[in-house]
């Protein structure tokens, strides 16, 4: 019997175990199957209907317009340095919850996770009381000169805030199913805690921590809620690719289909870009000592 | 895999560059004014303040940029209270700057009335569910998109529904018209699908037939015109006048600017170019049903009376 750390297999294994179920291979696959497709269809025909009915011609003049070029610049950046900031915060912590024990331990944890059930414009209700120049810790900011609601700052704060929790989650399933054995042989040989954690540790949990990188960016990008809420929606300064759709909806739905597609390929792209770098195993498990 | 860790942040780092070098060499670079103005304002002014000619001739003429953070006025509430950084606040209600004035937001204490408004129930251009009264509204099956409550069209519905309730639908009033239009407010309700968070929202929901009816502003109707929408008048004695405010910031950097924006609203031209959009509208003394330029796109002025 090997001990391989096999993550998927096809077919039935022939083992000694005994099949205790009657579903055979063809009901199995059907199951599997057919909630599949719906799913891929589900997801598919919203996506397909965005190109529909696009008028082409005017995705070029559109991408013209210096209003669309500044929600889409500032969706970008935004979410990209709300991503960068999730993962210089997101890795340590996670690293802590999976590895330390401490008092308090799954109050820290449940705190942390609050952000994904709590709706986005609660959030940005919080936030706002919270770093608002009238609000919690508003006068204190104001005296080193930060004012939050109606900067671009705000808008990665807000980003942060609701999408930091996937790499969080992600990084910490990464680091718990690390083998403790191979860790402790690499502290054995390498004194250095940090040497061991950047060139054993994280290697070694890229694929979790890579995974939930690209979820907080799409979570990033999609952001709307606490956004509206905190920041504000100031074309220029905070108003996202988003916030632009929606106002668009309201006074000329053709364009915002237009901008719905640019914002669809942009993500695709993107997403696509970070599938790729993520592909290949990163567990290798060698069989000498 | 590090290899490719580090490759993919050096990516992310090399888009946000990418990102900004792109939005510079397309956004016309000017000299940077030296005055920011910034103007939160309620949903339905969106139209009537970005005005083109009059918004650049501001501009130009007194050095500004203005920067307009558009939503409902209960949202911009909520954020001016917290202390976002405002010049001019713009609200559908006055109450709304009655209640900044109350907490002593407001520069000098004072907030003008500047324009006014009236309800309009909206319908899609080829009005799927065949309304054709106010009654319709209440037929099952109708969906119709409203505000929320705390949005200023959304109260002002709330008194108009109510209003039809004690008058229309109350048999000890001397308005009464019918059993039919007793609980009305009540089956109006029932056939909402969803609260929007502003005005433009229920528009736009209206525009593409996302629901058969909508309740918005006398504004809204005149600026999109017989074109897109069908109009519902709703009648003078439930209709709700609108009071439009509008103050300047106590915390505003540029008071003489701010000031001097607000003058331009309050003045002839202001108010022209405010009756050009369709705002200032008011309830008509009368009984009878009309708002001169809706009058071809009402699709009946008659409300069922007692049989």
């Amino acid at each position: 019997m090997g001990q391989y750390a096999s993550d998927g297999y096809s077919g039935n294994l022939k083992s000694n175990r005994r099949s205790n179920s009657f579903i055979g291979r063809r009901t199995s696959d059907l199951l599997i199957w057919v909630p599949s497709v719906l799913f891929l269809l589900f997801i598919g025909i919203p996506l397909i209907a965005v190109f529909y009915n696009l008028d082409a011609t005017k995705i070029a003049v559109e991408l013209r317009n210096p209003e669309i070029i500044s929600a889409l610049d500032l969706g970008l950046v935004t979410s990209l340095l709300a991503t960068f900031v999730s993962f210089i915060f997101g890795v340590p912590t996670a690293y802590l919850l999976a590895t330390r024990k401490f008092i308090g331990k799954p109050v820290f944890d449940a705190i942390l996770d609050v952000p994904i059930v709590l709706p986005p414009a609660v959030a940005g209700l919080a936030l706002l009381l919270a770093f608002a120049p009238r609000g919690l810790l508003g006068p204190e900011l104001r005296q080193i000169g930060i004012i939050l609601p109606g900067s671009t700052l705000a808008v990665v704060l807000s980003q942060f805030f609701v999408a930091s929790p996937f790499i969080l989650r992600s990084s910490k399933a990464a680091f718990e199913s690390l083998d403790k054995k191979i860790i402790d042989s690499a502290r054995l040989l390498n004194p250095s805690r940090l040497g061991v954690f950047f060139t054993i540790t994280l290697p070694l949990a890229a694929n979790g921590v890579l995974a939930g990188l690209v979820m907080t960016w799409a979570r990033a990008m999609g952001e709307f809620g606490a956004t509206l809420m905190f920041a504000g929606n100031l074309p220029g300064v905070t108003q996202t690719m988003p916030l632009a759709i929606y106002m668009l909806m309201a006074e000329d739905p053709l364009a915002s289909n237009v901008l719905s597609a640019i914002l669809v390929i942009t993500s695709f792209s993107i997403l696509i870009i970070f599938r790729l770098l993520g592909r290949g195993k990163s567990v290798q498990y060698y069989d000498q000592a | 895999m590090k290899r490719k860790l580090i490759a993919a942040l050096v990516i992310l780092v090399a888009l946000i560059i990418a990102g900004g070098v792109y939005a510079e060499y397309y956004t016309t670079q000017q000299q940077q004014p030296p005055v920011e103005l910034r103007v939160f304002a309620a949903a339905s002014l969106t139209h009537a303040i970005q005005d083109n000619s009059t918004l650049q001739a501001f501009e130009e003429q007194n050095n500004v940029k203005i920067l307009f953070n558009i939503g409902g006025s209960d949202t911009l509430y909520q954020q001016i209270y917290s202390g976002s950084p405002a010049d001019i606040y713009m609200a559908a209600d006055s109450a709304w700057l009655q209640k900044l004035n109350k907490n002593g937001l407001l520069y000098n204490n004072q907030y003008w009335n500047f324009t006014s408004n009236i309800l309009v129930v909206i319908l899609p251009q080829d009005n799927p569910a065949n309304i054709t009264s106010l009654l319709d509204l209440t037929k099952p099956g109708v969906k119709i998109a409203i505000t929320a409550w705390t949005v200023p069209v959304g109260k002002y519905t709330n008194i108009t529904l109510t209003k039809v309730d004690k008058t229309w639908g109350n048999p000890n009033s001397t308005a009464y018209k019918g059993p039919q239009w007793e609980k009305y407010r009540e089956r109006f309700i029932a056939n909402v699908i969803t609260y929007e968070t502003n005005v433009e929202q229920v528009v736009g929901k209206v525009l593409t037939d996302t629901v058969d009816a909508g309740v918005a502003y006398a504004s809204d109707a005149s600026f999109l015109g017989q074109s897109k929408l069908k109009y519902l008048a709703v009648p003078p004695d439930v209709n709700v006048q609108a009071k439009y405010g509008i103050g300047v910031l106590n915390e505003s950097a540029h008071f003489d600017l701010a000031i001097k924006y607000v003058n331009f609203w309050l003045s002839q031209e202001g108010q022209a170019l405010l009756a050009k959009y369709g705002f200032g509208s008011t309830l008509p003394n009368t009984s009878e049903i009309g708002i001169p330029f809706l009058q071809e796109q009402i699709v009946t002025t008659e409300e069922p009376t007692r049989s």
